[in-house]
C-alpha cells in the first residue's frame, strides 16, 4: 500500500514536471497541482516531514523545469507548514484525531474542493510575486494569480482522486 | 505528556521550516540575477524599517530629555521676545517721528487704557506733564485724528476719543474746501458725520476729508477719512457720512499734538474780541 502510494506520487510528481516543462500555456497561466500532493500526503506524517517532502519535490520541479532554483520550494513550503491547520480549518479536528487521510469520497468533493482552493490559494499567493520579482504590474500579478488558481484548481481535483487512498473507500 | 510535546514540536517545525525556507530562497537569489535583484531590494526594505523602527523607539526614550531642552529653549526665546518688544516700544515712541512739525511739537505716546463701547469713550496715554503735555493739546495717529487731551496727570494723560459724542473736530472737504464741524456717528468704530453744510455746496462721495487746520487743537492737512452718503437735514443743511481711515478698535500708538502758538492765538483773539 505504501509503495503504491509512493509511486503514485511520483508518477505525478513526473506529470508535474512534465506539464511544466513542456506545457506552456501562456504567459497568465501556471498549472500546478503539487499543493494538493502535500495537501494528500497521509495524515500521520510530521510537519517537519511534510517540509522535507515538500522542499525536495519543490526543488525537483524547479530542477528539471524552469532552472530556477527554490521559486516553487519557497511557494510550497508554507503549504506544507499549514496543512494541519487547513485541514483543522475545512475538515475540523475529528480528521486529525482519527488520523484519518483525505479522501473526496469519504469528506465530500465540496469540503475537498475548498482545502484544495485554500492550499492553492497559499501557493499562488507567494508564487506569482515571487516569478514575477516586481519586473510586471501589480494587475498583471493579479490576473496571472486568478487564472491560474482557476485553472490548477480542477486539475488538482483530479489529482487528490488519483492520490485518495483505496481504504477510505472501502471503508465507505 | 502530550501537552509539553506539543510546543515543542511546534517550535521544531517553525525552525524547519525557516531554515528550509531560507534555503529555498538563497538558491533563489543564486540562480536568478532578477530573483536576485528582487529579494536584495525587498531585504533592503526590511532593513531600513527596521532601523528606522529603531530610532524611532530610541527618540521615543529620549523624549523627556529633549522637552526638558525643548522648554530651556522656550523660555530663553520668551525673554528674548519681551526685551525686543520693550526695545521696540522705546523706539517707536522716540524715532518714529519727528519732535516738531512747523510750529507743532509731537509727543509720541502708547495707548494704556482705552474704551470703545460707550458713547463717551476715553484713552488714557502713558505720557504725562512730565513729558511736556497740557490739556486741550491734539491726538493724532498716521491715519488720521484720534481725539483730545482731555486732563493730564504727571506720567499719564487722560483724553476723549472721536468716538465721543462730546467731541467735534473742524474737518475740510478735500476738492471744494468745504468746511464744518466733524462728529463721531455714535454707531462705528470707523464711521462719523460731517453736519451743518450749507446746501449750495455739492459734495461728491469718495472724497478726502482733511483737518482745517482753524483749530489750534490739530495740524492742518491730516487726512482724516473719506466721504460717503449725503443727506439733507431738515431741508435746511446737508448731513456728510464720513469713512475714517483710523480704526478705533485697532488702536496702540498715537501722537500727542501740541501747538507752540496757541497762547499767543488765543491772546489776540481775546485782544480782538474787547
Amino acid at each position: 500500500m505504501r509503495q503504491r502510494y509512493i509511486f503514485t506520487y511520483l508518477v505525478l510528481l513526473a506529470i508535474q514536471i512534465v506539464l511544466g516543462g513542456l506545457l506552456n500555456l501562456s504567459q497568465y497561466v501556471v498549472v500546478v497541482f503539487l499543493p494538493v500532493m502535500i495537501l494528500s500526503l497521509p495524515i500521520t506524517h510530521s510537519t517537519p516531514r511534510l517540509l522535507l517532502i515538500a522542499f525536495v519535490s519543490g526543488l525537483a520541479v524547479d530542477f528539471f523545469t524552469n532552472g530556477v532554483l527554490g521559486l516553487t520550494t519557497c511557494a510550497l513550503l508554507p503549504v506544507a507548514l499549514a496543512r494541519n491547520s487547513l485541514i483543522r480549518l475545512v475538515f475540523g479536528t475529528e480528521l486529525l484525531s482519527r488520523q484519518e487521510d483525505i479522501s473526496i469520497h469519504k469528506q465530500g468533493p465540496a469540503k475537498v474542493l475548498l482545502a484544495i482552493l485554500l492550499a492553492t490559494t497559499l501557493f499562488f499567493l507567494i508564487y506569482t510575486p515571487v516569478d514575477c520579482a516586481g519586473t510586471r504590474p501589480a494587475g498583471f500579478v493579479a490576473l496571472r494569480m486568478l487564472l491560474s488558481i482557476a485553472l490548477s484548481t480542477p486539475v488538482s481535483y483530479y489529482a487528490a482522486g488519483v492520490l485518495a487512498p483505496r481504504e477510505a473507500d472501502r471503508w465507505r | 505528556m502530550a501537552g509539553g510535546k506539543r510546543p515543542y514540536s511546534v517550535i521544531w517545525s517553525a525552525a524547519v521550516f525557516v531554515v528550509l525556507e531560507i534555503a529555498a530562497i538563497l538558491m533563489l537569489s543564486r540562480t536568478s540575477s532578477l530573483q536576485d535583484i528582487w529579494i536584495s531590494r525587498a531585504s533592503h526594505r526590511v532593513h531600513a524599517s527596521i532601523w528606522g523602527g529603531g530610532e524611532k523607539v530610541r527618540n521615543y526614550f529620549t523624549l523627556g530629555q529633549e522637552n526638558k531642552k525643548l522648554a530651556k529653549d522656550n523660555f530663553e526665546l520668551s525673554a528674548m521676545v519681551r526685551d525686543f518688544a520693550q526695545k521696540d516700544l522705546s523706539y517707536r515712541e522716540n524715532h518714529l517721528y519727528d519732535d516738531r512739525v512747523a510750529n507743532f511739537r509731537l509727543v509720541p505716546a502708547t495707548i494704556v487704557k482705552a474704551s470703545r463701547n460707550s458713547q463717551h469713550n476715553y484713552i488714557v496715554l502713558n505720557k504725562g506733564s512730565e513729558d511736556g503735555v497740557k490739556p486741550q493739546t491734539g491726538i493724532i495717529t498716521t491715519n488720521g485724528i484720534v481725539g483730545v487731551v482731555n486732563t493730564v496727570g504727571k506720567r499719564f494723560s487722560y483724553g476723549l476719543t472721536l468716538m465721543n459724542a462730546k467731541i467735534s473736530v473742524s474737518a475740510r472737504i478735500g476738492r471744494t474746501g468745504l468746511v464744518g464741524p466733524l462728529e463721531w456717528d455714535g454707531r462705528r468704530s470707523n464711521g462719523a458725520l460731517m453736519k451743518g453744510l450749507p446746501l449750495h455746496y455739492s459734495v461728491a462721495p469718495g472724497d478726502t476729508v482733511w483737518t482745517s487746520g482753524f483749530s489750534s487743537v490739530f495740524p492742518p492737512d491730516i487726512p482724516i477719512g473719506v466721504t460717503g452718503k449725503i443727506r439733507q437735514v431738515d431741508g435746511s443743511t446737508n448731513e456728510v457720512a464720513v469713512r475714517l481711515f483710523q480704526d478705533f478698535g485697532a488702536l496702540r500708538y498715537v501722537i500727542i499734538t501740541e501747538n507752540l502758538d496757541r497762547e499767543q492765538i488765543a491772546e489776540i483773539e481775546k485782544e480782538g474780541q474787547k
